[in-house]
C-alpha cells in the first residue's frame, strides 16, 4: 500500500529548491518497507517513518500579500506539519539554518524551500461554491480522485478550498502518497455543513420559516430558563424539541450561518428584516438587487454572495431601481455588507470559451472593481470573507500564523489578466507547479517570468510606454500595481 | 457653447451636456492616447482635436488656443471605438436572427431587423464598442447580408446606420449542420461545400451573362470584391476547405469567423494564403491538443502571421459589452495585449474596408473614441466618456455606471 520514498526525492523535485542534499541512502529507506520491528532493531538503523517526522515548508524572498491587508515585501512564510508557523523576514529552517550535521535519513524532519524571487504569494484562493473540482457532493472521502484533471484546474486557477453542495474541502492532491504517506481522505473535507439553507422565495416557504423561526425562538427562551433552573433542581427535564426545526435553531444558536437565494428587492428587504427579527446574519446568494437596498441589508448584517457580470434588466414598468449593476459589489460593501464573489459558471469549462468560468475568479473580481469596489476587499471577496461565510475561516482565508499553511505564488498581481499561479500549497505541501503540468507550462513559461516578466499593457502609473512594452523590452523587476 | 473655458469649470459644463447632444467641436487631452495607427503611435500625454465630427488633430499636445473646448483628463487612456465583426445584437435580442428560407438565402438582409438603440447596444456603447456588423446566424449555409452600424444613442435608422448591405455571412460548419430536418439536402461537409459552389455558379453566371437576379444581385457584388464576407467556420480542416474554396478559387474578399477548436492548426497555412481570421467567442482549444496543452487561439493565430487578425463576441454568446476580455483573454493565453487590441480596432476595420472611418484615430476619420482609466483590456478599468463622431455618448457616473 505504501510506497515510500526519500524525502531526498521530494526536495530535488521542486523546480526552484535552492536546497539540495546529497544521494539518498535506499538501503535504509528499503527496510521501512518492513514493518517488522525487531528487524529496524538488529539493523540498528536511525531512520524515521515519514509519517513521524516533522515537515517544514518555507516560501521566500516574495512579496507576500497576507489578505489581511498587509503586503510584505522580500518576506518569507514558513508553514510545519501543514500550518503557518511563522511569516516574517529571513526566516530559520532546519536542514539550512540549523541540524546541518544530521545525516538525512537521520532527520525528524523534511524541508522544502521555495525561492519566490519576483514572485508574489497570496492566501489560497476560497471558492464560495463550485463544481466538479473534486469528488462528489454528499460523500467526498469516497468519492475524491486526487489525480484528477479538475483538481489540477482548480488548483491552477489558485483554488485552494472550496464550496461544494453543503461542504467545505480542500484541493488535496497526490502529494501524500508521494511521500510514502496515504492519500489523506479526511483532509479533504474541512466541513460538512458550512451552512443551513434557508428558504423564503414563495408565500408559502415564508410563512413556513417565520414558523420554525417562532418555535426555534421559543425553545430558546423555554432553555434558556431551563438552564438557570436547572441549578436549583438537578431533576428539571431539558425542554422538549419536539417540533424544533434543527437547522434554524443551529442559525439562532450562531453555530452555522443561515443561506438565502434571492435576487429580487422585495425579497431581500424580507430577508433583512426577518433576519433583524429573529436576531440572525444572512447570507443571500445572488441578491442582485443588494445595491438598491444596500443600507438596509447592511443594517441586518447581511452577507452576500454576487456576481459581478450578472446581468438582468431593469423592469421598465417599474418607477424604482432595479435590475443588475456592475456597482452591486461596491454599493453593498460601502453599506457594511461582506461580499463573496463568484463567476457565473461553477465548474471549469474547456469548451472553448475562456474567463467565465470557476478557473477566473481574479477576472470575476475586476468586473466588481470595475463597479468601485476596492482592490483590498476584491481580494477578501475570494479569500477570508467566503470562509466566513463558510465557517472555515479559522483554518484558511488569511495568511497568518495559527492557520492552514494554504498558499498560491503568482508572478504578478493576482488581479491582473495575465497572471499566472506559479505554485499553490496545500497544508504545507506544495500540489501544484505550472511548469509540471500540461495545462499552461507553455505560456510565458517561468525562466523567462521570474527573470523577466512579460512585459504588460499595465494600467499601472510608473508605465514605461506602450512602444516599449510592444517591442517587449526586458524589465528588472516586476510590474508594479 | 461659449468658447473659453477654464479646466476648472469643465467637468461642470460637460455635466451639463447629456448624451446625444448634438456633436461638439472640443478638444481632448489625455494621459496615453492609442493610435492603433500603421505606424503604432502612442502619444504620452495626447491630444485630439474633434471638428464637425471628425478628428482633424491628433499628437502632442499643443498650447490652449482658446478657441475650442479643451477636456483634460491627464490619467486616462484614450483608444478609438472598438469595432466587432461577428455580432447579433442589431435585433435587440435572439430572435430575428436566422431565417431559414432556403438552405442559401442570399437575398435576406439583417438590416431589415436593426432595431437602433437597443438596450445591448446602448450597453455596448458604454464598454466602447462602437461599431458593429449585425450579421444573420449560422443555421443555414448562407444566412444573408449583414448590416454595418454603429451604437449611437440614436433611434433613428440613417444615423445609426453605415452600410446596410455590409457584406454577407456564410457559415460552412457545424450549426447549418443541424439544419433541423427542413431540407432534403445532406448535412454534411461534402454536402455545404456543393450547396455554397452551385448558388456562386449561378451568381457568377448571372454576371457573366449580365443577368439581372432578384435574389442574387447581392451575392454577385461579393463575386466581384465589391463585398466582403465573414464566414462561419471551425475545425482546421474547415478553415482550410473554406480558405480553398472563397479566397483560392472564387477569389473573394473572406474573412474566416470563429476559426475555433483546433482551427488554430490551419493557421500556417492560412496565414501564407494571406487570409484574415476573426476568431471568437471561443478562444481556446484543449482537445485537439496532444500534449494537454491549453492553446490560446489569439496567440496562434497571430504567431502564424495571420493579416489582420481580429476578435468577435459572437455576442451574445459572450456579451457584446464584454468583448474587450476577448482580447485579454488571448493575451493571458500567450498573445501579446497590444496586437489584441488592433484586433478589436483597426485589424477587423481593415478587413471590412472601413479603415478610411473607423478603426483608429487618425485626422480625417470619425471621432469615434473611448476614454478609459487604464488598460482597456483590464476588467478593472472602466470607462469614462465614449463619442460616436463627436457626439458624447455615453458618460461615466458613480451611481449610475452603465458597465
Amino acid at each position: 500500500m505504501k510506497t515510500l520514498k526519500s524525502s531526498t526525492t521530494w526536495i530535488t523535485s521542486c523546480a526552484l529548491a535552492l536546497y539540495a542534499l546529497p544521494s539518498p541512502v535506499h538501503a535504509s529507506s528499503a527496510l521501512w518497507l518492513d514493518d517488522d520491528d525487531d528487524k529496524d532493531e538488529e539493523e540498528e538503523s536511525k531512520a524515521i517513518p515519514e509519517e513521524d517526522k516533522d515537515r517544514y515548508f518555507l516560501v521566500e524572498n516574495a512579496e507576500v500579500h497576507t489578505g489581511t491587508g498587509q503586503v510584505l515585501r522580500d518576506a518569507s512564510v514558513l508553514g510545519k506539519n501543514g500550518k503557518i508557523v511563522e511569516i516574517g523576514y529571513n526566516l530559520e529552517v532546519p536542514g539550512r539554518d540549523y541540524y546541518l550535521d544530521v545525516p538525512e535519513d537521520e532527520r525528524d524532519f523534511r524541508v522544502q524551500i521555495l525561492d519566490a524571487k519576483g514572485l508574489r504569494v497570496y492566501p489560497g484562493l476560497v471558492a464560495i461554491s463550485s463544481s466538479g473540482l473534486a469528488g462528489t457532493s454528499g460523500d467526498f472521502r469516497n468519492s475524491v480522485n486526487p489525480f484528477s484533471q479538475s483538481m489540477v484546474l482548480g488548483l491552477a486557477a489558485g483554488i485552494t478550498s472550496t464550496g461544494s453542495g453543503r461542504s467545505a474541502i480542500k484541493l488535496k492532491r497526490y502529494m501524500s502518497t508521494e511521500h510514502g504517506l496515504p492519500y489523506d481522505f479526511d483532509g479533504i473535507v474541512l466541513s460538512e455543513s458550512t451552512y443551513a439553507s434557508m428558504s423564503y422565495n414563495s408565500a408559502a416557504s415564508k410563512r413556513a420559516l417565520r414558523e420554525k423561526l417562532i418555535a426555534a425562538r421559543d425553545y430558546l427562551v423555554k432553555y434558556r430558563r431551563w438552564e438557570i433552573d436547572v441549578k436549583k433542581d438537578k431533576e428539571l427535564k431539558e425542554p422538549d424539541k419536539k417540533g424544533v426545526d434543527p437547522n434554524v435553531l443551529n442559525v439562532l444558536r450562531g453555530n452555522v450561518l443561515g443561506r438565502f437565494r434571492a435576487s429580487d428587492r422585495g425579497d431581500l428587504l424580507a430577508i433583512a428584516r426577518l433576519a433583524q427579527e429573529f436576531g440572525f446574519r444572512p447570507v443571500i446568494d445572488g441578491c442582485r438587487e443588494g445595491w438598491t437596498v444596500a443600507d438596509e441589508l447592511g443594517r441586518a448584517g447581511a452577507m452576500a454572495i454576487i456576481t459581478a457580470r450578472d446581468r438582468r434588466d431593469k423592469n421598465e414598468t417599474l418607477v424604482r431601481e432595479g435590475g443588475s449593476s456592475i456597482e452591486n459589489g461596491a454599493l453593498l460593501a460601502q453599506a457594511g455588507v461582506p461580499i463573496a464573489i463568484v463567476p457565473a459558471g461553477k465548474g471549469v469549462d474547456l469548451g472553448g470559451i475562456v474567463g467565465r468560468d470557476i478557473m477566473h475568479l481574479p477576472i470575476e473580481v475586476g468586473f466588481a472593481i470595475r463597479g468601485g469596489l476596492s482592490e483590498e476587499l476584491a481580494l477578501a471577496s475570494i479569500t477570508i470573507v467566503p470562509a466566513r461565510m463558510m465557517g472555515i475561516d479559522h483554518r484558511v482565508g488569511t495568511l497568518e500564523v495559527g492557520k492552514d499553511c494554504d498558499l498560491i505564488v503568482t508572478d504578478g498581481d493576482l488581479l491582473h489578466y495575465q497572471t499566472f499561479v506559479q505554485y499553490a500549497v496545500v497544508d504545507g505541501e506544495q500540489v501544484y507547479d505550472k511548469e509540471d503540468e500540461m495545462f499552461f507550462a507553455h505560456i510565458r513559461p517561468r525562466a523567462d517570468a521570474s527573470i523577466a516578466p512579460e512585459e504588460r499593457l499595465d494600467a499601472g502609473e510608473n508605465d514605461d510606454g506602450e512602444e516599449e512594452s510592444v517591442e517587449g523590452d526586458a524589465e528588472e523587476e516586476g510590474s508594479d500595481d | 457653447m461659449p468658447s473659453k473655458l477654464s479646466a476648472l469649470t469643465l467637468g461642470v459644463a460637460l455635466l451639463a451636456m447629456a448624451p446625444g447632444s448634438n456633436a461638439q467641436d472640443l478638444v481632448l487631452q489625455c494621459g496615453k492616447l492609442l493610435t492603433m495607427n500603421s505606424a503604432d503611435q502612442i502619444f504620452e500625454p495626447g491630444e485630439i482635436e474633434i471638428t464637425d465630427g471628425k478628428i482633424v488633430y491628433v499628437g502632442a499636445p499643443r498650447p490652449i488656443s482658446g478657441q475650442v473646448e479643451v477636456l483634460e483628463f491627464p490619467e486616462s487612456w484614450a483608444v478609438p471605438g472598438l469595432v466587432d465583426l461577428h455580432t447579433h445584437i442589431h435585433t435587440g435580442g435572439w430572435g430575428d436572427i436566422n431565417d431559414m428560407v432556403r438552405s442559401v438565402n442570399p437575398g435576406l438582409r439583417a438590416c431589415a431587423t436593426v432595431r437602433p438603440d437597443n438596450r445591448a447596444m446602448r450597453l455596448a456603447c458604454s464598454a466602447g464598442v462602437t461599431t458593429l456588423f449585425g450579421i444573420p446566424g449560422s443555421g443555414t449555409n448562407m444566412g444573408g447580408f449583414g448590416v454595418l452600424y454603429k451604437t449611437k444613442a440614436s433611434p433613428h435608422y440613417d444615423a445609426a446606420v453605415l452600410e446596410s448591405v455590409g457584406g454577407l455571412k456564410v457559415a460552412q460548419d457545424s450549426n447549418p449542420q443541424r439544419r433541423a430536418g427542413t431540407f432534403a439536402f445532406g448535412n454534411n461537409r461534402a454536402s455545404m461545400g456543393w450547396i455554397l459552389e452551385d448558388v456562386c455558379a449561378k451568381a457568377r453566371g448571372a454576371v457573366r451573362e449580365g443577368r439581372f437576379d432578384f435574389a442574387l444581385e447581392d451575392l454577385k457584388k461579393v463575386l466581384n470584391r465589391e463585398l466582403p464576407i465573414l464566414i462561419h467556420t471551425a475545425g482546421s480542416e474547415g478553415v482550410v476547405n473554406t480558405a480553398r474554396m472563397w479566397h483560392r478559387k472564387f477569389g473573394t474578399r473572406c474573412v474566416i469567423s470563429h476559426g475555433s477548436f483546433d482551427g488554430w492548426k490551419a493557421a500556417p497555412a492560412i496565414a501564407a494564403w494571406g487570409v484574415p481570421v476573426n476568431h471568437g467567442p471561443r478562444m481556446m482549444d484543449l482537445y485537439s491538443s496532444a500534449n494537454g496543452r491549453i492553446n490560446g487561439g489569439g496567440a496562434e493565430y497571430s504567431k502564424a502571421g495571420v493579416p489582420h487578425f481580429s476578435l468577435n463576441t459572437d455576442s451574445n454568446v459572450i456579451p457584446q459589452e464584454e468583448f474587450f476580455l476577448q482580447g485579454a483573454m488571448s493575451s493571458r493565453l500567450g498573445a501579446d495585449s497590444y496586437q489584441m487590441l488592433r484586433g478589436m480596432t483597426i485589424n477587423p476595420a481593415i478587413t471590412f474596408g472601413l479603415d478610411d472611418r473607423v478603426g483608429s484615430l487618425e485626422e480625417g476619420k470619425d471621432a469615434d473614441i473611448v476614454l478609459y482609466t487604464g488598460d482597456p483590456l483590464d476588467p478593472r478599468s472602466h470607462v469614462q466618456r465614449v463619442w460616436i463622431e463627436g457626439q458624447l455618448e455615453y458618460e461615466y457616473q458613480e451611481g449610475k455606471q452603465r458597465f
